[in-house]
């Protein structure tokens, strides 16, 4: 594979960006309000703030291998044969996730805009352009990113305007209805808006100015804090806390509300809009699978790999499952892959660390 | 054992074809004897009825000479006087011996300014058939080629489809000779380098590569180099199939060269860093690395104001969103998702399409259908019938359709704004991309509403996003984001004392 060092910064951020978007933030200011209460957009920034520090862990990885991703640190450091076994986790881990990703949108565009359109057609076409984006390779990836950051733009703006309907009493006291063990529950629910972040380690060999991606990293997270708990105020503020816990798509909703000059019910338009960055989350799951197929099997190649997942996650899309059930899978999902990412963050570095300390020692004696 | 059997006797007919091939075809033949020359040259002319033989004697001596071309591509005054005339008014010539010992002395009996010495009677046979004239001398071991030709081809004329306002008219023709000096009339620099290669082995049609040495990247120029060399090919015609057989993607419906009939672009392009390629007998050339955004930049945007430029230029992009996207978008909304529309502008459309016994989005293709055949029919025929065409099938058989309700008055608005839309683009490849997007578009939305658009939409932008001309991505300036080159992409910077009026957007940097 090529890895010519091309990214730029900005494809860095936008590709960090657009792969933790598309999850979770439909349901995002219900699933933490159910237990953070008016605390909710504070449970975000804190869960942002633990999320940015396993992201700059994760970062650290990355540059102690400038030049590998972890089809192949994984095996420099676990061995050929745990290196496959955390390979093969990774695998499932990302294969899940392009599951849930497609089967949350296709539920969503169900509920809202195509009623009689059966879900698993919907999340055939997901895996369709997830193996479409996966395809383009990372370099064409990032590309993708970018134009997908520029056409969801205006979507997330109009989930922020329905502000000017809010009340800010509906945010105060903070912490009136929330105890910390409260708290630090509504924190588990948002960890998989977050989840998706890990794209780094196989976009960073590719980065051009490998200098300040910890900076752009660190850019790419704030802002998605920033702007979940930007919609989750926007969304308390406007429907209460009552209502808001009844809402199975705050976001849709708050989209629904904003009228501009010619167009009724923009939430339609936004929700078709949203494939574009699910796309690109499903894409980049797909291309992280491929890859560890690669690594698992180096007799494979790439497109194979793509291609054969792509079918498989077809095949699997077909059949109807109720909306709920990927739901309350995503809660459980992103707890677990969190946890997943951030144990690797912080035992690989330090698994290189004695690498290096006993080839030194042998290369000294 | 029979399937082996026919297996083997395939491959022994296909092993014969290709030595039949080979012998009719030698790479190389030696020159020998003058007679042994002769026969061999009439020999691969036989039944060519325009290929003339004349034979004659050289001086006092009396050494035999032959010089063969072909009339109509070679010019006989040319023949005559700078060929004919000169070895045959000189005294003697000498010996064999003292012809070897002056290598160069063909050139000094000729007064042609182009010739050359060949020693393969392959190459004078590939040379007569380029409109040279070639010369065998009794006893000297070398031919002599000499450039007579004829330039049969029509003289420069203004452009037809990339016509502008203002500017410079002229448009290339047919002849490459004439092709590069409309270049080098505008690239008055020892540094625009032209480099040959011929294609074909039955065409054997010359190519020039062109580009300005430290201007354009030294591995955009190699890259383009080795993909010229390792072409092989039995025929070339026109720039347009070797636009296909470099192109990366060839199945790809996005063109990814730019092709152009003015002078003034290609030497404009060749000043950003690009390299150019001429076709001998085709009146365009082909411009690369060509990135997406230059398909929507006309020559006259460099001859108006910077202002009204970039106005013409956003009404290019609106008119290529419109025409590509109007259709599939009102079927989406008409089809599945009309909660999107206004109340008073749903009841407008429900009573605009009551009657109407089509789903909308046979309605659309009903309509883009019948303008597209109505299109081809006035683009091919003769400027008279096709107005004709047009107007029966624009007024008559639009009015004809909505009176018989077969599609709805807001159909045939949006199928017209559609490809009017489709007349802002100014590149004809560019209108043929709208044509083949509209349709997929419109089957997505047909079948899938706007998710399905949005889903053609996203294997189309990635398809893009995948795609590398000569190391440069073809979403430039947009993905990657290149602020610097924005401005030539949407605004152009007026002309300033010290800058180029055009970015040199693909020399020096990475191109990622």
């Amino acid at each position: 594979m090529n890895k010519q060092a091309s990214l730029t910064r900005f494809q860095y951020f936008a590709l960090i960006i657009g792969v933790m978007l598309a999850n979770g933030i439909i349901s995002l200011p219900r699933v933490v309000a159910d237990d953070g209460g008016r605390s909710a957009w504070v449970v975000i920034l804190v869960a942002g703030a633990i999320i940015l520090s396993i992201a700059l862990m994760a970062e650290v990885l990355a540059k102690i291998f400038p030049n590998q991703d972890p089809a192949s640190w994984s095996v420099k450091l676990l061995g050929p044969f745990f290196g496959r076994v955390w390979m093969v986790m990774y695998l499932l881990r990302a294969m899940v996730f392009v599951v849930l990703t497609s089967r949350l949108y296709s539920t969503t565009l169900n509920a809202r805009v195509l009623v009689l359109t059966p879900n698993s057609v919907l999340a055939i076409l997901v895996t369709i352009t997830a193996v479409a984006v996966s395809y383009t390779h990372m370099r064409g990836m990032a590309r993708y990113a970018e134009l997908a950051f520029f056409l969801t733009l205006p979507v997330l703006v109009l989930n922020i305007m329905p502000v000017r309907y809010g009340h800010t009493f509906h945010l105060f006291p903070v912490f009136a209805d929330t105890g910390l063990s409260n708290f630090i529950k509504a924190i588990e629910p948002a960890a998989y808006s977050f989840a998706g972040f890990d794209i780094l380690w196989f976009a960073y060999p590719y980065l051009r100015n490998k200098q300040k991606s910890l900076w752009t990293t660190a850019t790419a997270i704030g802002f998605i804090t920033v702007l979940y708990s930007a919609v989750t105020m926007v969304a308390i503020m406007f429907f209460g806390l009552e209502r808001l816990r009844v809402i199975n798509y705050p976001t849709a909703a708050l989209v629904s509300v904003t009228e501009v000059i010619f167009l009724e019910r923009l939430d339609s338009l936004a929700f078709h809009v949203w494939l574009v960055t699910v796309a690109l989350t499903g894409g980049a799951q797909m291309y992280i699978a491929a890859r560890m197929i690669e690594g698992i099997f180096p007799v494979v190649t790439f497109n194979k790999a793509a291609m054969g997942i792509g079918a498989f996650l077809t095949v699997l899309s077909i059949g109807e499952y109720p909306g709920r059930l990927a739901l309350q899978a995503s809660d459980i999902y992103g707890t677990i892959d969190i946890v997943f990412i951030a144990a690797t963050a912080l035992l690989f570095p330090l698994l290189a660390y004695i690498k290096r300390r006993r080839q030194s020692k042998s290369a000294d004696s | 054992v029979k399937l082996v059997n026919l297996w083997d006797k395939i491959q022994s007919l296909l092993a014969g074809d290709d030595a039949n091939k080979n012998t009719d075809t030698p790479q190389s033949v030696p020159l020998r004897g003058y007679t042994e020359n002769l026969q061999y040259i009439q020999t691969r002319f036989e039944n060519a009825a325009d290929f003339i033989l004349r034979e004659f004697r050289i001086g006092t001596d009396g050494r035999k000479a032959v010089v063969c071309f072909i009339e109509h591509l070679a010019d006989r005054t040319l023949v005559s006087e700078q060929v004919i005339y000169p070895l045959t008014s000189i005294s003697s010539i000498s010996n064999e011996s003292a012809l070897k010992s002056k290598p160069n002395h063909s050139k000094e009996l000729l007064s042609s300014a182009e010739l050359e010495e060949l020693t393969d009677l392959v190459q004078a046979v590939n040379a007569v058939i380029n409109g040279h004239a070639v010369v065998i001398i009794e006893g000297y071991s070398k031919a002599i080629s000499v450039n007579v030709n004829a330039g049969i081809g029509r003289q420069v004329t203004t452009a037809e489809i990339e016509t502008t306002v203002l500017g410079p008219k002229a448009a290339f023709v047919e002849l490459m000779p004439t092709n590069m000096a409309l270049i080098r009339q505008r690239v008055r620099s020892s540094e625009l380098k032209v480099e040959k290669f011929v294609f074909g082995t039955k065409t054997q049609t010359s190519a020039h590569l062109l580009y300005i040495a430290g201007v354009a990247p030294d591995n955009v120029v190699q890259a383009m180099r080795e993909r010229l060399q390792n072409l092989n090919i039995d025929e070339l015609h026109d720039v347009a199939q070797l636009s296909e057989l470099i192109e990366v993607s060839p199945y790809s419906p996005l063109p990814q060269t730019l092709m152009t009939e003015r002078p003034d672009k290609v030497s404009a392009n060749l000043l950003e860093g690009r390299v150019a390629l001429f076709v001998d007998g085709s009146a365009e050339a082909l411009v690369l690395p060509a990135a997406f955004s230059d398909l929507f930049q006309s020559s006259d945007d460099y001859y108006m104001r910077s202002l009204p430029a970039l106005f013409v230029r956003l009404m290019r992009i609106i008119g290529f969103i419109v025409a590509t996207t109007l259709p599939s978008f009102y079927v989406g909304l008409v089809s599945y998702n009309y909660e999107v529309l206004p109340t008073d502008l749903t009841v407008t459309v429900a009573e605009a399409r009551a009657g109407i016994p089509f789903p909308p989005v046979v309605e659309a293709l009903l309509m883009l259908v019948l303008v597209d055949i109505l299109q081809e029919g006035t683009t091919r025929l003769p400027s008279k019938i096709g107005q004709t065409v047009g107007v029966v099938g624009g007024f008559v058989l639009g009015q004809a359709v909505i009176q018989a309700r077969l599609v709805s008055p807001l159909m045939i608005i949006v199928a017209a704004v559609s490809v009017i839309g489709s007349f802002a683009a100014p590149d004809y490849h560019l209108f043929d991309l709208i044509r083949f997007t509209r349709y997929i578009l419109l089957f997505g939305a047909g079948v899938l509403s706007g998710v399905g658009a949005v889903a053609v939409l996203i294997l189309l932008l990635c398809h893009m996003c995948s795609i590398e001309i000569l190391g440069v991505p073809y979403l430039r300036p947009v993905a990657p984001l290149r602020l610097g080159s924005f401005s030539d992409f949407i605004f152009r910077r007026p002309a300033r004392q010290g800058s180029t009026l055009r970015s040199r957007r693909f020399s020096g940097r990475s191109q990622q």
